[in-house]
């Protein structure tokens, strides 16, 4: 990593570092939802390659809930695969019929083939994964691993 | 080559964000920062314009489209889910809040003639151009 330029002046070194800190924690937070579409048909070669695939993972008692955008996609161009530590999320997004080249004007959208991972904060498991595709977001409720959940045992009265 | 890098005066005309500092050469979605604009396309058909905006998991009626002295603006707002789900976040990349996004309409394009729906979290506005199809006959006497 770059280093300031004048590490003497107290202000301009708290300055840098508050400013590298801002810099990895927007990394951290939003650099992996970056995606690389790789276009197939030659009426996606116009659009933009890299695309926003914003995600929200929260943790809950015994399951892992996952929320994905993917707007404008059919359900049967989707895959959803569950391994231990990660979800994957592959697809084609394709683009409509009536594109053609010449009627485009503005392009920013991404079309495409794309795969994010997205790693799992505990350990899960594929058995009893949910996923639902509407109004253009992909949910998926994947249960955490038996040994994880947390079990209440019902104490019966002798 | 894309149609963007063909400069055409009308296409520059309808695209021009309003307002003139988004205007400084960076895409306008890339700049705002309390609002956020999500990403179009922008397709010429037969005697219109239709514009794709994406906007997952946007119920219709937390989107306002609309047009006003040839600028027609897409506004769209909603609220954090934080109260339906139950559970820690882990990872937050979805945005909340507000989005606004406007385009300069072309000259022959009919503010009343305007439709707009949302599918798949793809929000379809259609915008006729009386203009776009129709060239003037210009009579040499």
């Amino acid at each position: 990593m770059a280093q300031p330029v004048s590490t003497d002046n107290a202000d301009s070194s708290k300055a840098w570092h508050w400013l590298m800190n801002g810099w990895q924690a927007l990394r951290e937070k939003a650099v992996s939802a970056v995606t690389y579409f790789t276009p197939e048909r030659t009426q996606e070669q116009a659009s933009q390659r890299w695309g926003v695939l914003a995600t929200d993972v929260t943790e809950q008692k015994k399951a892992v809930h996952v929320e994905l955008e993917l707007p404008g996609m059919e359900k049967a161009d989707l895959a959803v695969e569950v391994h231990k530590d990660r979800l994957m999320v592959s697809g084609e997004k394709r683009t409509t019929d009536t594109r053609h080249e010449g009627s485009l004007v503005v392009t920013e959208r991404a079309y495409g083939r794309f795969q994010r991972v997205i790693p799992m904060p505990c350990e899960v498991t594929s058995d009893g994964t949910k996923a639902l595709y509407k109004d253009g977001v992909l949910s998926v409720t994947i249960p955490k691993a038996m040994a994880l959940q947390a079990r209440s045992i019902p104490i019966k009265q002798g | 080559m894309s149609a963007i890098d063909k400069p055409a005066g009308i296409l520059d005309e309808f695209y021009r964000p309003f307002g003139s500092f988004f205007n400084q050469g960076f895409p306008s979605r890339l700049v705002a920062d309390e609002a956020w604009a999500p990403a179009v396309d922008i397709k010429r058909e037969e005697g219109a314009y239709l514009i794709e905006m994406e906007v997952p998991g946007f119920a219709p009626d937390e989107i306002n489209v609309e047009a006003h002295d040839n600028v027609l603006t897409v506004e769209g707002e909603r609220e954090s889910e934080t109260d339906k789900s139950e559970g820690d976040y882990i990872r937050r990349e979805r945005r909340y809040g507000k989005f606004v996004r406007r385009f300069n309409l072309p000259t022959g394009a009919s503010s009343d003639d305007i439709n707009a729906q949302v599918k798949d979290g793809v929000l379809h506005v259609r915008v006729q151009d009386s203009e776009a199809e129709t060239p003037k006959k210009i009579n040499v006497e």
